[in-house]
């Protein structure tokens, strides 16, 4: 080996940088080459240099306030993995088997309510709008053809969709004429049910305006007449 | 504090006890401290690199692996955080020169000033005076090694240097500071 390398070994000084068997080369080369020995010596001053700054420990000015201000941060870091923790353990939780299945049920339980009670409204409501009698123009198109004249009302109707405007029980059918109960007749023309037979008409006949048809209301609430006809 | 009170404290740790680490902090918070310090030459920038060092220890030390010696892994953190703010303050000094505030080695007037440290503000200015050149490898290993005075193999695990890496960089960071300080004081052989 030349001063070189011999040189850079000089650097490397403190225990444990040379191994035991570099150490001894460098000591023989010392021996015997001045260059390399002077070489030592300044690099020995600066060491002493860097000694005395190593012998001098950073000293922390107010070691509770540090104490302090990393506890406080600690505290802020740990209520923050809480919160975090608490997210966590759901979603561990929501990993088991058992837990997926019973929130799978639940979902479905609520969803096949929600939909069970829509389609039970639904029903509720068609009903209600059948029995007022606010069913589409569309569902009474048939070849049916209504009529109407100013003291009574006539039509020619098909039996059945007057049953479906005026409840069963409340009227019958002789001769192509509708009886009506005298006991029903206050109810039936004070409620849905002649508004739901004349609105029918009007849907129907569409023609017939609303001026008429009240008139025609008023008329029949008037004088109580309990007949209609109805033609072929 | 012994190695099995510190495991102790540690293993309380790891179960967040936060008491327990409040201990573990005034333990070494000195230790952690002094060198961050020595790396970054400025006592609040060395404050805010313990803080979030022991931070870090709280919330990573599921991942501290019992047979190695805390203090070499609390170095290893501590050297990591001051690394990125040395890098940071490296930067924001090139972006916004101010040179001349900056200590270098013309700062030291004469030989006296090489002989007594009384503070950390001293010891600052000697460190940045002998250091600062050095490239930021070379300036980490020779604080680790020759300032906090780490046996080489703690310096590698700290820096996460190969031995052999550690061992150039030392050489390297010596003979620089040796040739400054002879150049500057034709340092031979101070009297003590």
């Amino acid at each position: 080996m030349n001063c070189d390398g011999y040189r850079r070994m000089l650097y490397l000084y403190r225990q444990g940088e040379l191994s035991n068997r570099e150490a001894e080369e460098l000591v023989q080369h010392l021996h015997s080459c001045e260059s390399c020995r002077l070489e030592q010596e300044r690099i020995g001053a600066v060491d002493e240099i860097v000694q005395r700054i190593r012998s001098y420990t950073p000293v922390v000015e107010d070691p509770r306030l540090l104490t302090s201000a990393i506890m406080s941060k600690v505290r802020s870091a740990q209520a923050n993995d809480e919160s975090q923790g608490i997210l966590d353990k759901l979603l561990d939780l929501f990993a088991l088997p058992q837990v997926r299945i019973a929130a799978s049920a639940f979902v479905v339980l609520v969803t096949g309510t929600f939909l069970f009670q829509y389609l039970t409204l639904f029903t509720d409501i068609h009903s209600l709008e059948l029995s007022a009698g606010l069913q589409s123009a569309a569902s009474h198109k048939s070849e049916t053809l209504y009529s109407v004249e100013s003291s009574e009302i006539t039509k020619l109707a098909q039996t059945k969709d007057l049953q479906d405007l005026i409840p069963a029980g409340q009227y019958k059918i002789v001769d192509r004429k509708i009886l009506v109960n005298q006991n029903d007749v206050s109810s039936l023309l004070s409620s849905s049910g002649l508004r739901s037979l004349t609105s029918a008409i009007a849907s129907s006949v569409l023609h017939v305006d609303k001026k008429k048809l009240d008139a025609i209301i008023e008329d029949v609430t008037k004088n109580y007449t309990t007949v209609t006809t109805f033609g072929q | 504090m012994t190695d099995d009170k510190i495991q102790e404290l540690i293993g309380r740790c790891a179960e967040r006890d936060v008491l327990a680490f409040e201990q573990l902090v005034r333990q070494f918070q000195s230790y952690a401290f002094a060198l961050a310090m020595r790396l970054l030459c400025n006592e609040e920038e060395a404050s805010d690199a313990v803080q979030e060092s022991f931070v870090r220890v709280w919330k990573h030390l599921d991942r501290y692996d019992r047979g190695r010696k805390f203090t070499t892994w609390l170095y290893t953190i501590v050297t990591n955080i001051s690394l990125d703010r040395l890098r940071a303050i490296k930067r924001n000094r090139r972006l916004f020169s101010s040179r001349d505030e900056d200590p270098s080695i013309d700062d030291i007037q004469d030989e006296r000033d090489l002989h007594e440290i009384h503070s950390n503000e001293e010891l600052a200015g000697m460190i940045r005076a002998l250091t600062d050149e050095l490239p930021l490898k070379q300036r980490l290993v020779f604080t680790l090694r020759d300032l906090q005075d780490l046996s080489v193999e703690e310096v590698s695990e700290a820096s996460g240097m190969s031995i052999g890496s550690v061992k150039t960089n030392l050489h390297y960071a010596r003979r620089r500071i040796r040739q400054r300080m002879a150049e500057k004081y034709n340092v031979e052989r101070l009297e003590s």
